[in-house]
């Protein structure tokens, strides 16, 4: 076999599958439940504000994060974007170090592969993202822990979910390169600004810190 | 014009099948054709070819989906020629790029001449494609089966193009692993 067979064998392709894939369309519109971070109608934009702190090895200069995609606002440690679809959102940004471009990293996905509620009663959920970066092209897996429930509130009557402060965290951990160092990013808190618009902190700790093991 | 008198036409062989099929699907079967062949006149003469193909096979074959049908057929000839031209001299466009990316799907170049691997090859992509998320199955046919551009996919569905890449890379490894299950990985 070789690639023109390949190629040639997607002729065997269903006309239904076929005739699906020629609909234009945005992706569908997220799962509230499943994210769990904040609700809106169908017509809604979600503006997000990102403030990064970080703490990584000798670094003591500003990370500068810049989203690739949808920046509505961005500056020194801060950064805007919207998207109106959280459930299968990409967030590209580029980790910027003293001046240098230190690596890009691209989010995207947002499979759950698992649920459950610990001892302590906190709902958790196992998340698969695929995360690349000029190094490497790796799927990773992100554990999101959910500390509170959601409010379930109506909005026109769209059933809808709204977190309240201090409502999530999550951890990312990113491998790439032979060096195998690894980057986690930590949501430490999620504010509420307004509705559709929430604020994140995020918080980066180096290999072996206690909040990533 | 409805397909099904367009169809009709071609039943009662009439000349005016190939008139209406290229007033309504000539622009559709030359973007295929020119995805694969990235030449404009090439691409014409495979779109003409597509109708006389057409012309041969209606009837008895009755399609169920005229463009799809007529989608195929210009893929076919589309890539009959493409490989022809490529024997003589290897140019560019978007099929090289396409082609390039499936060889990560298989171990090494065999010869598959045997009609019956073809057979299961060809079983075995359709089921592939199947089994997956309606988004990763669209991306995947926009690219394998109509040769687009990523740039055009992602305006398609409203994504960044790098969102795509990362979709079709994961998907090329799916079908890696599936096509190793099924002892088509050779």
């Amino acid at each position: 076999m070789n690639s023109e067979d390949l190629y040639r064998s997607f002729n065997n392709i269903d006309d239904d599958i076929l005739e699906r894939s020629e609909v234009s369309k945005k992706n569908s519109m997220y799962t509230w439940k499943k994210w769990g971070v904040i609700a809106a109608c169908v017509c809604l934009v979600v503006i997000g504000v990102i403030n990064i702190s970080h703490k990584w090895g000798d670094m003591s200069a500003p990370l500068v994060i810049h989203l690739v995609n949808s920046v509505v606002e961005s500056s020194v440690g801060t950064l805007t974007y919207h998207t109106d679809d959280f459930d299968k959102y990409t967030m590209e940004f580029t980790l910027e170090k003293k001046n240098d471009l230190e690596m890009y990293v691209l989010f995207t996905g947002h499979n759950i592969l698992k649920e459950w509620t610990d001892a302590d009663g906190v709902h958790r959920e196992v998340e698969e993202y695929l995360i690349i970066s000029p190094y490497s092209d790796f799927e990773e897996q992100a554990n999101r822990t959910i500390i509170n429930d959601a409010l379930v509130i109506t909005v026109d009557g769209v059933e809808v979910k709204e977190l309240p402060k201090e409502a999530g965290t999550y951890e990312v951990s990113i491998y790439y390169g032979e060096l195998y160092n690894r980057l986690d990013v930590v949501d430490t808190d999620v504010e509420i600004l307004g509705f559709g618009h929430f604020m994140i902190n995020c918080e980066e700790f180096e290999e072996n810190h206690p909040l990533t093991e | 014009m409805e397909d099904y008198q367009i169809i009709e036409l071609y039943f009662q062989r009439n000349a005016d099948a190939i008139k209406e099929t290229d007033s309504k699907y000539g622009s559709y079967c030359f973007t295929i054709a020119n995805n694969i062949l990235h030449n404009k006149e090439d691409s014409e003469e495979c779109v003409n070819d597509t109708w006389f193909h057409a012309w041969n096979v209606m009837p008895p074959q009755r399609p169920t989906r005229l463009r799809l049908f007529l989608a195929k057929i210009t893929r076919n000839l589309s890539f009959n020629r493409f490989q022809v031209q490529s024997a003589k001299k290897r140019g560019g466009g978007e099929i090289h790029l396409v082609l390039d990316e499936l060889e990560e799907c298989i171990a090494h170049e065999s010869d598959t001449e045997n009609e019956y691997m073809a057979k299961e090859l060809g079983e075995c992509i359709r089921l592939f494609v199947r089994t997956l998320p309606e988004r990763d199955g669209n991306i995947f046919i926009r690219r394998y089966f109509f040769t687009e551009p990523i740039s055009v996919i992602a305006n398609r569905y409203q994504m960044s193009a790098n969102n795509v890449m990362v979709i079709l890379s994961r998907t090329r490894k799916k079908l890696k692993a599936h096509l190793e299950k099924e002892g088509l990985y050779e």
